[in-house]
């Protein structure tokens, strides 16, 4: 049988709702302050990229301001690009990822040491 | 009625083989422990480049230009961008120990970044379509079998009418199952999405299974990309047809209970759901509902699980987790 049990409103699911108002929130103002409009791509991805801006901040929310504003000014770049010098919009994307994998790269070299071990091991302490 | 039915199911499963592809690849990768989120970017990659590859195939080919060489270039092409870039994913996730999730939403962004930027690069070059010639075009989408087959009443429409590549995806979906299951390497690698420490204890080199797992998977769901591309999109670039078909193998993932067996049927499911709004109109039910059914499905479905608890439909124990021997 299927057994339920009773659940608590627990911080969690509390911080859930909460953010995800919030993102609700950022949609009513894409839609209502700059497109002024309902159409199909008013969500197209931001999503995604969020996360992005996220990690790239470190969690901290006055990095968050600043690094949404470099991943912004780096898509509107790729837009002017494309009408002067033929090149497709996408590069900002794939500088985007870049910059991302980069720094989850470099997170690894923060945390850790690297020692090598003379001939045979080469070993990450 | 049944004729429409026939019909409707057909074309459910041909727009169901990049799904078939792309959640044989993700569930080969996750039962390693590895949640590659970057299916999405690694289609892009493979449909921009296995267009490429028969592309430029053609080109070079010119008059002797074989159907089949060209549909093996491009299967060749799209399983090497695919498995380029989940190698990217595994070294950073395996090798620098970062959070996969993360990595994952990056390779996304990269693969549908480099797929576009291939795509759009291509048809600036080119100077206009970037398309192949029409007989091209009919090996990849027209049925691989002989007319007298495909002619029989009820099963030749049925059995015998697709393309080759949902040919190919049901054999190397049985394939996949049959490795997991009764032989040593697949044991071997479901040991290792379960518990890691343990199957490190037992001898399994978790690194090399992790990172064969993930770049052979990612190779996989890449070839999916370059399905769409070749017979739904038919041989064209196309920015937006592929967005959401990753994402949509990453629940079909979780619908399947991670078994490789289960997505023959599923793909199909999820297939004929995708394109219920061109077949099925029920009044006053707008398109877009129609698009959220396959997720429905795949949410009910994971809350069962969950709530059942029954032990073969869990997922692998150390999903997402990253392997540090150090820490045992």
């Amino acid at each position: 049988m299927l057994s339920v049990m009773p659940m608590p409103p627990t911080r969690p699911i509390r911080t859930a709702f909460l953010s995800g108002a919030i993102a609700g929130f950022v949609g009513f103002l894409v839609v209502s302050g700059a497109d002024h409009t309902l159409a199909d791509g008013v969500a197209a991805g931001v999503g995604f990229t969020a996360i992005t801006v996220c990690w790239l901040a470190q969690l901290n929310p006055f990095a968050m301001i600043a690094i949404s504003l470099l991943l912004s000014t780096l898509s509107k770049g790729a837009a002017t690009l494309q009408t002067k010098m033929n090149i497709p919009t996408s590069l900002s994307d794939i500088i985007t990822a870049v910059i991302l994998l980069c720094m989850l790269g470099c997170e690894f070299f923060i945390n850790y040491r690297l020692i090598p071990r003379g001939r045979h091991e080469k070993e990450v302490a | 009625m049944f004729a429409k039915l026939l019909a409707w199911i057909a074309a459910g499963v041909v727009s169901g083989t990049p799904l078939l592809f792309g959640t044989s690849g993700e569930i080969l990768t996750e039962k390693s422990g590895n949640l590659n989120l970057g299916v999405e970017g690694m289609m892009y990659m493979g449909g921009a480049f296995g267009l490429a590859g028969a592309f430029y195939y053609e080109q070079a080919a010119g008059e002797n230009a074989n159907g089949i060489v060209a549909v093996v270039i491009a299967l060749l092409c799209a399983f090497l961008a695919g498995a380029f870039g989940a190698l990217i994913f595994s070294f950073v996730t395996i090798t620098l120990r970062a959070n996969q999730n993360v990595t994952g939403l990056a390779l996304t962004i990269l693969g549908t970044g480099v797929g576009q930027f291939v795509g759009e690069y291509m048809r600036i070059n080119v100077g206009g379509y970037v398309a192949l010639s029409n007989e091209m075009k009919g090996v990849f989408s027209n049925s691989p079998w002989p007319a007298a087959l495909r002619e029989i009443p009820v099963v030749g429409p049925l059995l015998f009418n697709y393309n080759v590549f949902v040919y190919i995806g049901i054999v190397m979906a049985i394939a996949m199952a049959v490795w997991m299951k009764k032989t040593r390497a697949g044991m071997n690698l479901r040991a290792v999405g379960e518990s890691p420490s343990t199957a490190d204890a037992a001898g399994i080199n978790v690194i090399r299974y992790r990172y064969l797992a993930t770049t052979i998977g990612g190779g996989i769901s890449a070839i999916g990309g370059m399905v769409y591309i070749m017979t739904t999109a038919g041989c064209v670039w196309n920015h937006t047809g592929l967005s959401g078909v990753g994402w949509l193998a990453v629940a079909l993932v979780i619908f399947c209970l991670w078994k490789p067996a289960n997505t023959l049927w599923g793909a199909a499911l999820f297939g004929v759901l995708t394109i219920m709004y061109l077949w099925v109109s029920i009044p006053f039910i707008p398109r877009q509902l129609y698009k959220i059914l396959p997720y429905v499905v795949a949410i009910v479905v994971l809350v069962l699980v969950s709530m059942r608890q029954k032990r073969e439909n869990q997922p692998p124990a150390a999903l997402g987790t990253n392997y540090f021997r150090e820490e045992r």
